[in-house]
Formats: structure tokens, sequence, C-alpha cells
């Protein structure tokens, strides 16, 4: 049973083993190994020394515990096997092997008796998690821009075109970052640069909307040849937006009508970060997929548009987005 | 009509497509039934141009078929997150103003104003082939329209295609012959690549003796060895 299981397991892993991946692996390895041999060998020093032995052995316990609590083939193995008991246990056991030859060499039984206990133990914990949520929960604390936490708040949204669906979808499942911050942002436009630098943050949070690549049907009906797409995409974006922003504008004109050149500034750079946004979606757009692994990257080549010095890289990635957007929208307007 | 000639595909250098040839007659339904991996979803996605053709050409009116010709009902239909039934509808109207959504959905009987999360399999399916309605073109694919429908949707998307055959041309498979044979008026049978019959409605009973002709004999054998091997 044990043998079948770790048979599948390594056919994953084979599978998993595209040139990227390696070309990744390669590269942490030779970070670790670079690490450890500038500063010193890290982790064995750390492990080695046994007044870290409890604090290592939490930070294992909630590394197997979080897997345990996530792992979505449960259901799966329990229907195989009849106790899938020794599959959890014969994995943990596996994955805290470095811990356990480390702790064997040093002669560390406490630490070895504690991996023991966590190996044993937390295959009988039987609480599901899923993997989703608590993946929004700490992205949600790493990155708010990046949140999909959301209830199943279905708020009407009257003021919003239907071709804008990005907006609809994205305001419903921001709903918890995009609520206080744009009433933050109307109760102290009155103030002078609120309005300003709040326009720049609103727009990086709207632009996260882009992250989900829409169904063939959407992208069909929306024009007739992909450079008409990707135009009508950034206008109707840029009015949802100056729908958004105007009472915003407007409170910060009435109370600090000195900013206004700021404030324009303030409406350039976020107009350009929906132009990027859009362009950097379909630059890596996929039907039916969520995007949110490219967020990150996304992020950090946006906030360069706000450094000073930095804009020449959103324009090098926009303009090379453009290009691969053209030639992934070209299939759905082959005619 | 719709003219297939001598259509070629591959997919990883294997042929699924081999050298089809077929007429589809205006306002009429024709079905394609094969086994799982015939080939019916791919040539369904060549005639809608999401596939490449290695050999030959697909016309219709004698000119090479178009996507704005097409509606195409896929067998897994996704939609975009976090909007409703109504939402949806509105993207399709913005292409045809005049459709009634509130009029087709006495049909449909959906509850768009609720998130499509929240829908079940069939009305998933029901909301995806209202949308298409909603686009008015004049050839209507639909792959697998009947997989995961209650029987009540399944009787009403059977009457509302013999009555849209008027207006349009319908292509339709399914992996279960009995429900094509109600409302097409020719049905294709594919294995491996290849049409290996086309019948007419009059010709219907024989689809059946046909195909079973084929596989009957190594069904029956092969099932018998199983069966022996349980019981050992």
């Amino acid at each position: 049973m044990i043998l079948t299981i770790y048979k599948i397991r390594l056919l994953q892993l084979f599978r998993l083993l595209t040139p990227r991946v390696l070309i990744g692996i390669l590269i942490v390895l030779i970070l670790f190994l670079y690490a450890e041999l500038m500063v010193g060998s890290i982790v064995h020093t750390f492990l080695a020394q046994s007044q870290n032995t409890y604090i290592s052995l939490i930070f294992i316990g909630l590394l197997i515990l979080s897997t345990h609590v996530s792992r979505t083939d449960k259901h799966f193995l329990e229907k195989i096997f009849k106790n899938p008991y020794s599959i959890y246990l014969s994995e943990y056991l596996l994955l805290s092997l470095p811990f356990f030859i480390i702790w064997l060499i040093n002669y560390n039984l406490i630490g070895l008796g504690g991996l023991m206990l966590i190996a044993f133990l937390i295959p009988l914990i039987r609480l599901n998690l899923n993997i989703r949520k608590i993946g929004s929960i700490s992205m949600l604390l790493l990155n708010p821009f990046t949140t999909n936490l959301n209830s199943k708040l279905k708020v009407s949204l009257p003021f919003i075109s239907p071709i804008s669906f990005e907006w609809i979808s994205g305001i419903r499942r921001n709903l918890l970052i995009l609520t206080p911050t744009y009433l933050f942002l109307l109760a102290f436009s009155f103030k002078p640069y609120v309005a300003v630098l709040g326009l720049i943050f609103l727009s990086i949070l709207i632009s996260g909307f882009y992250f989900y690549g829409e169904s063939r049907e959407f992208v069909e009906s929306f024009a007739n040849s992909p450079k008409e797409f990707i135009l009508k995409k950034i206008l109707t974006n840029f009015r949802q937006l100056l729908i958004v922003f105007t009472p915003i504008l407007l409170i910060s004109l009435i109370f600090q009508p000195s900013t206004w050149y700021y404030l324009i500034g303030s409406l350039l750079v976020s107009l350009l970060i929906q132009v990027y946004a859009v362009l950097y979606k379909y630059g890596l757009f996929e039907e039916n997929t969520n995007l949110n692994r490219n967020k990150i990257i996304y992020l950090l080549f946006a906030l360069s548009i706000v450094i000073p010095g930095f804009i020449f890289i959103p324009i090098i990635i926009g303009i090379r987005s453009y290009k691969k957007a053209l030639k992934n929208l070209n299939q759905y307007f082959y005619d | 009509m719709i003219k297939i000639i001598n259509l070629k595909v591959n997919y990883d250098e294997q042929n699924v497509l081999d050298g089809l040839c077929l007429d589809i007659s205006d306002n009429t339904i024709h079905g394609f039934v094969g086994l799982n991996g015939s080939g019916k979803t791919t040539l369904l996605n060549t005639i809608h141009g999401q596939m490449k053709k290695l050999q030959g050409s697909i016309k219709y009116k004698d000119e090479d078929i178009k996507r704005n010709d097409i509606a195409y009902l896929e067998t897994i239909n996704y939609f975009y997150p976090r909007i409703t039934g109504k939402e949806y509808l509105d993207i399709f109207k913005t292409q045809n103003p005049n459709f009634d959504i509130n009029k087709w959905n006495t049909l449909f009987e959906l509850p768009l104003n609720k998130l499509i999360e929240d829908y079940s399999t069939g009305m998933k399916k029901k909301l995806a082939l209202m949308g298409l309605i909603c686009l008015n073109r004049e050839v209507l694919i639909l792959d697998e329209p009947f997989n995961g429908v209650d029987l009540e949707t399944v009787q009403k998307i059977k009457t509302l295609l013999l009555k849209l055959k008027s207006i349009k041309t319908i292509i339709i498979t399914s992996h279960i012959l009995e429900s094509l044979l109600p409302i097409c008026d020719s049905i294709s049978y594919l294995n491996n690549g290849k049409i290996q019959f086309t019948k007419n409605r009059n010709n219907f009973d024989e689809i059946e003796n046909e195909i079973f002709a084929m596989h009957q004999d190594n069904l029956n054998k092969t099932i018998q060895d199983l069966i022996g091997v349980i019981g050992q």
C-alpha cells in the first residue's frame, strides 16, 4: 500500500520537473550552498544547539500540521485504503528526515522524541481546512492587494457597466479592503495630499481586479480585433475609474484647490497603472484561469511607476506585454 | 449548408481527425455520436476555429466558416467568479440588445440575481445555453448539452432545439444515442477520427445494430473473461 503511494508520489514529482522548475531548484540550491559556505552552516548550527530544539520542533510541527490539515488527497486516500494513517505517518517521517538525521548525529534525544511525537500524533487530527482560505488569510496579512478573502456577500453595483465584469467581480472579491479604503479617502480628502496618494493606492488595488482570465465567449463578444479589444478594455477601465474617483477628486478640489496639479499627476499615474494592468493581464492571458500567481511580480513592476527614475521598467514590460497580448488574443479573432 | 471537406487534424503529432467529409443541410439538427476520444470535441473545436486544420476545409454557405457564424456550447462551461446570472447575460446582451432576458428566463427558470457559483451544474448549463441563444448566430454547436441536466430540462432543451432549427443549423454531440434520436435529422458515428457512417432519420434504427456489430463481439468476450477473473 505504502509502496504504491510512493510510486504515485514519485511519478507526480517527475511530472513536475519541467526545465523551469529544475532551474528554480538549482538556483535555490546554489543560494543555499552559498549561504552555507559564506555564513557557515546556518541550519546545521542552529539545529545542533540544544537551546533551539523547542523552537525548531514548533516550526516543524506547524509545517507538518499545516500540510496535514490542508492536503486535498485525504478523501481519496480514505476512500481507497482502509486505514491511511500509516501513509500519513510515513510521509511525515520522510518530511522530517533531514531534522531527524541532524539530531541523531548530535544525539539530541528531546528533538528526536519530539519529532516522533509530531509524526505520530498529527495524522490523528481529523481537521480539514480549505487551502484557498488559508492562502487568502496569509495573503491578506502579507499583501492586501492579492486578497480573495470574502464572504458570499453579493452587493448590487448598478453604477458599473456589465461589460466591466472584472470590476463587478473584483469589488465583490475585495469588499473587505475596498470599502474602508474608499470611505477613508472620502472622509479625509479635504486634507492635503490624502487624495493624491489615495488615488494611486486605490488604482493599485483596482488593478488587482484584472487577474482572472475570462472565458472565450467574453473575449469574443467584446471586440472584433486584438487591437480594438485592448483599446476598448483600457477605455472601459478608464471610464469606471473616473466614476469611482470623481467624488474623491471633487472633495479634494473643493478643500485643497491649490493642489490641483498634484491631483492631475496622481490621476495620470493611476490611469497608467490601469493601462499597465490590462496589458500585463492579456500578455499572460489564459482562458478561465486565475492569474494571481503573477500578482507579486506585477505589483513590483507597477510600483516602479511611482518610483522616480524607474518608470522605464513598466514601460519596457508594458510594450512587451502589449505584443504578447496581441499574439494571445489573435486566436480569438482569426476571421 | 455546412460542408466539411477532407478534414485532417493532428494533436501532438497524432491523427485525431482523418479525412472527414460531411454535408450538413441548413435548418437541420445533425448529431455526432462516438466513444470517448473518438474525436467529437476535436471536430467541434475545429469547426469553431479553436483548433488548426492540418488539411481540408469547412465551408458555410460556400465560404470558409467564420467564428461569427457560430455559437458554441462547450462540454464544460466556465464562468467569471462573483458575478450573477443576470450580469453574465448582460455581457452577451451587448451583442443583441433586443434579447429579452426575463422573457427567456420564463423557460429556463434560473435565479438570475444569484451568484453563478451557487448554481447547480444543470443551472450553469442552462445559463450558458441562454447566453449563446442571446448571441443569435446562425449555427449552433452543442457539445454534450444534456450532461448533468435534469429530465425536465432535457425535455425543455429538446423542444427548444426542435423549434430553433427553423432558423438555425444545429450540430449536437452526445455519448448517449437515445438522447439524440428524437431530435436529430441525421446522425454520424465517429470512430478513431473517421466518420464510420451517417444515417438519416428514416434509418436511425440501423445505428444501434451497426455500432453493436462493431463492438459487441469483443465486448462480450472481454466482460466474460473479466467476470471469470473476479470469480476466481
